[in-house]
């Protein structure tokens, strides 16, 4: 038997993980639709449809997926660029600060999905 | 040593290729230096040693019963990591390594993962305490700079990243199901 | 990591700069792959926000398109899409190198993994697009 106890890296780095791969994959058209194009004007969106259209179920499970596990993608490589910047030594607090912020952001997440 | 500030084999390293020059010739990067051109490679060497970077058998078979049979696939899988040479260049080249010494490092990780993948050795759970632990495969960022100055091409970023793969699921697999046997 | 090594007498000890990442280009361009993660997280705040004052009503909604379309949200836009795609491209790029694919005993090729990934970006892109053209 091996102990896995010793470090939580392992739990974090598959959320960075994840949290890449839906980055990688949906980030870029919706900064492009939701940053430009309809901003923009290329695509007119009432308020209305818009609403009724996140107010969907399954929409919503995709917003959370989104929204949420990016933030953790964020909050490890933010964590390493801090380090590789020199604040060496600050292991426990940086992750503390780091990862309780992607935590936050997914409760408020969960709350705003809850409140549409 | 480092030519012009990249690591590199000081012996494969030919004047007419930095012609006109100049040439600056430093101690290989992120060892402490004993004088001149010379490091101290007590901390490379101490870590190859830690991870085991031998065949090991839970039962070694007896002679009489012949050599441990491997085909042509099954050495495909692990050879291009049993290229490494011990040079150290991937140290001096990890930014990692600098900034937080204790890190296993590139060459010792990659070693790790060529036992492992080799069919004939069953010391995976011997190593993998060592690449598991903080400063294992997990203090790395994914440079890449290590690869980029290998000069055997052993590709030691992709040994930590696939390892990094395997030990997510090993914890995984720990977490949601601890009553499970591993290999 | 955190824990000082011991430093024998006699010998010295070089420190890496905190300015390292700009010795040569491949660790600028690890850097600013990296920082690609603060625009997109900094992107998805936005959006939530968005979606917080869709929850508001449509008056709300419509305050926050309105400043969305300000010069200065339209080049941050741009911005991190650049800083998106860098992540995406070098995070698709990768995974030929991390993921080894099998078939029984033989390895598919690094490059037919990447180009499908790229490909599956291609495709889930636009789905979304067409998705939302179709529902909004």
């Amino acid at each position: 038997m091996t102990s896995h106890n010793k470090t939580t890296e392992p739990f974090w780095w598959g959320l960075f993980s994840v949290g890449g791969v839906v980055a990688a994959f949906l980030v870029p058209i919706h900064l492009i639709l939701n940053g430009l194009a309809i901003p923009l004007g290329w695509i007119s969106v009432s308020p209305a449809s818009m609403a009724a259209l996140v107010r969907h179920p399954l929409v919503k499970i995709y917003l959370f997926v989104l929204i949420a596990l990016p933030l953790y993608h964020w909050a490890h490589r933010f964590r390493f660029i801090l380090e590789d910047l020199g604040l060496h030594g600050m292991r426990t607090p940086l992750a503390i600060l780091c990862y309780g912020a992607a935590i936050v952001g997914t409760v408020l997440t969960i709350w705003v999905l809850l409140s549409l | 040593m480092m030519v012009n500030g990249t690591p590199k084999l000081t012996c494969s390293a030919f004047l007419r290729d930095y012609h006109p020059g100049p040439i600056r010739v430093e101690p290989l990067a992120n060892f402490p230096v004993v004088r001149d051109l010379a490091v101290a490679l007590d901390d490379f060497m101490e870590k190859l040693l830690r991870v085991k970077p031998w065949l090991i058998r839970t039962v070694e078979k007896p002679l009489a019963e012949g050599e441990y049979r491997q085909t042509p696939a099954q050495l495909e899988q692990f050879k291009q990591f049993s290229m490494c040479i011990n040079c150290m260049l991937c140290y001096a080249a990890c930014p990692v390594y600098g900034l937080a010494p204790a890190f296993v490092g590139p060459a010792a990780i990659a070693l790790a993962y060529r036992y492992n993948l080799d069919s004939r050795d069953e010391g995976y759970r011997l190593r993998e305490p060592v690449l598991s632990d903080a400063v294992g495969v997990w203090e790395c960022t994914f440079v890449g700079e290590c690869s980029v100055v290998c000069p055997k091409g052993v590709d030691p970023a992709a040994a930590i990243q696939r390892s990094k793969v395997a030990g997510a699921k090993d914890w995984f697999t720990s977490v949601l199901m601890p009553w499970g046997g591993r290999k | 990591m955190s824990a000082p090594r011991s430093e024998r007498a006699g010998l010295y000890y070089p420190k890496l700069p905190n300015t390292w990442w700009l010795k040569n280009p491949r660790y600028f361009r690890f850097m600013i792959r990296e920082v690609t993660s603060v625009f997109i997280a900094i992107f998805l705040v936005v959006l939530l926000v968005e979606l917080y004052q869709l929850s508001r009503g449509p008056d709300a909604y419509a305050a926050f398109a309105d400043r969305l379309r300000s010069p200065g949200w339209i080049l941050f836009h741009l911005v991190a899409l650049a800083f998106a795609l860098y992540h995406s491209v070098t995070w698709f790029n990768l995974t030929g190198v991390v993921q080894v694919v099998r078939v029984g005993e033989r390895q598919v090729p690094p490059a037919l993994v990447v180009a499908g990934a790229f490909a599956a970006w291609g495709a889930v892109s636009l789905a979304i697009l067409l998705l939302f053209l179709m529902r909004a």
